[in-house]
C-alpha cells in the first residue's frame, strides 16, 4: 500500500460517489454540479496515471466547457422535473437485466484477463513528448477531427437558427 | 506501484454501468446525454490506465480524440434537444411519439 | 513515457509538496473558521421578509430561471468547439520545435479548417445578437 494506491482509492471513491449522486438527482442543476466534481476527480486520476496534459484538458474541456454548456441548457429550458418518477418500473426491469448481464460479463473479463493483475508502475508522459507523439503518429486523425468539428459547428448553427422563427410565435415568452 | 490494473478496470466498469443506468432509466433528454458523457469519461479513464500499463502513448492519444468527439457530440446533441424542445415543449422522450 | 522512481515522490515531507500541504491545510482551516464564525454570530431567526432576495427592496416576480435568447447558447456551443480546437493547438505548441515544418503544415491545415468554420458562422450571423440590419 503506497501513497499512490491510497490516492487512487480515495479518488475512485470520490468519482463513484459524485457520479452516483449526479445520476440520481431530480434537480438537473444539482446533477450537473455533482458531475463537475466527478470530472475533477477524473482529472486528478489522469494526473496520477501520468497524463498531466490530459488532466488539464479534462478540466478545461469537460468541467469547464461541456458542463457549463449543460448548465446553460438546463437553465434555458424551463423543465419541471418535480413530477418525474426517478425509477419507473417499466424501465427498471430492462435496465436491471442489462446491468446484471453487463456486470457478469465484465467480472468475467476482469478475472480471466491474464494482464489485469499486473501492477501499474508510476510513469509520466511529459506534455511536450505527448504533443510530439500525437503529431508524428496520429496527424491524420487530427485533420479528421478538425473536419468533424467543422461539421459540428455548422450543424449546431443550422439547428439553432432554424428553430428561431417558429419559437417566437409558438411559445409565449416569459412566464 | 499504484494498483493492479483490474482495480482500474473495476472503477471504469462501475462508472460505465452508472452511465448506462442513467441513459436507460432517466426520463429526460438532458440526463440521457449526461449519461453518455459519464460513459465516455469511463472509457477515457480505462484508456489512460491501459496506456500506463503498457507504457505506450497511443492510449492517451485516443483520449484526446475522445475529448474532441465528446465535444462535437454534446454541441450537436444539445442543439438538437433545444430544437426538439422548441417544437414539442418537453424533454421527456416518452412524449416524442408522433411521426411527422 | 518516462518511469518515475517512486521513492517518496509524493511524500508530504518532500520540500515542494510539504509547503503546498501546509498551505492547503491553512486555507482549509481559514475557510472553515470563516464559515463557522458567520454561522455562529449570524442572525438565525427566519421569516419570509428576511428570506426575500432583496430585503426591503423590490419584490421579485416570476421564477429565477430566465429564458435566455437563442444566440447566447449558440455562443456557448461555439465556445465549446473552439475550446477543443485550442486544445489541439496547445498540444502542437508545446512541441513545435521538435515537430518542425511538417508539424507546421499539419497545424496549418487544422487552423485553416477552423477559420473556415469561423467565417461560415460569421457570415451566417451566428455571432450576432440583438437587432441587426439583416434581420429587418
Amino acid at each position: 500500500m503506497t501513497i499512490y494506491s491510497i490516492i487512487f482509492y480515495l479518488l475512485s471513491v470520490l468519482i463513484l460517489v459524485t457520479t452516483a449522486l449526479a445520476i440520481t438527482r431530480r434537480n438537473m442543476v444539482h446533477a450537473v454540479v455533482y458531475l463537475i466534481f466527478s470530472f475533477f476527480g477524473s482529472a486528478m486520476l489522469f494526473y496520477l496515471f501520468g497524463a498531466p496534459f490530459l488532466a488539464v484538458l479534462e478540466v478545461i474541456i469537460y468541467a469547464g466547457a461541456i458542463m457549463v454548456l449543460f448548465l446553460f441548457i438546463v437553465m434555458m429550458l424551463k423543465v419541471d422535473t418535480g413530477g418525474e418518477r426517478l425509477f419507473p418500473l417499466s424501465q427498471w426491469l430492462p435496465a436491471a437485466v442489462c446491468g446484471v448481464l453487463y456486470l457478469v460479463l465484465g467480472i468475467g473479463i476482469v478475472v480471466s484477463d491474464p494482464n489485469s493483475h499486473d501492477a501499474l508502475k508510476t510513469a509520466r508522459a511529459e506534455p511536450g513528448a505527448f504533443g510530439q507523439y500525437i503529431f508524428q503518429n496520429h496527424w491524420l486523425s487530427i485533420e479528421i477531427i478538425s473536419l468533424l468539428l467543422l461539421v459540428a459547428v455548422i450543424g449546431a448553427l443550422l439547428l439553432a437558427r432554424r428553430s428561431k422563427r417558429p419559437s417566437a410565435q409558438e411559445i409565449p415568452e416569459g412566464e | 506501484m499504484i494498483v493492479p490494473f483490474n482495480h482500474v478496470l473495476v472503477l471504469a466498469g462501475l462508472l460505465f454501468l452508472m452511465g448506462i443506468f442513467c441513459v436507460v432509466v432517466r426520463r429526460s433528454l438532458i440526463m440521457i446525454l449526461l449519461g453518455v458523457e459519464v460513459m465516455l469519461n469511463a472509457a477515457s479513464i480505462i484508456l489512460v490506465g491501459a496506456s500506463l500499463l503498457w507504457q505506450n502513448l497511443d492510449g492517451q492519444a485516443v483520449v484526446l480524440f475522445v475529448f474532441a468527439i465528446a465535444a462535437a457530440e454534446v454541441s450537436v446533441g444539445l442543439a438538437l434537444i433545444v430544437w426538439a424542445y422548441r417544437r414539442a415543449g418537453t424533454v421527456d422522450p416518452e412524449n416524442y411519439n408522433i411521426l411527422k | 513515457m518516462q518511469p518515475i522512481e517512486a521513492a517518496g515522490m509524493l511524500s508530504c515531507w518532500e520540500p515542494g509538496i510539504f509547503s503546498l500541504t501546509i498551505y492547503g491545510i491553512l486555507i482549509l482551516a481559514f475557510i472553515v473558521s470563516q464559515l463557522f464564525i458567520a454561522y455562529w454570530l449570524g442572525e438565525k431567526r427566519k421569516n419570509p421578509e428576511k428570506l426575500r432576495p432583496y430585503e426591503s427592496g423590490i419584490i421579485p416576480t416570476g421564477t429565477a430561471r430566465l429564458r435566455y435568447p437563442v444566440p447566447f447558447y449558440l455562443v456557448a456551443i461555439f465556445f465549446l468547439i473552439f475550446d477543443v480546437e485550442a486544445a489541439f493547438i496547445f498540444s502542437w505548441a508545446i512541441a513545435y520545435k521538435a515537430l518542425g515544418w511538417s508539424g507546421w503544415l499539419q497545424i496549418s491545415f487544422f487552423i485553416i479548417v477552423l477559420i473556415l468554420g469561423l467565417v461560415y458562422i460569421w457570415n451566417k450571423g451566428g455571432l450576432e445578437w440583438g437587432p441587426t440590419a439583416k434581420e429587418e
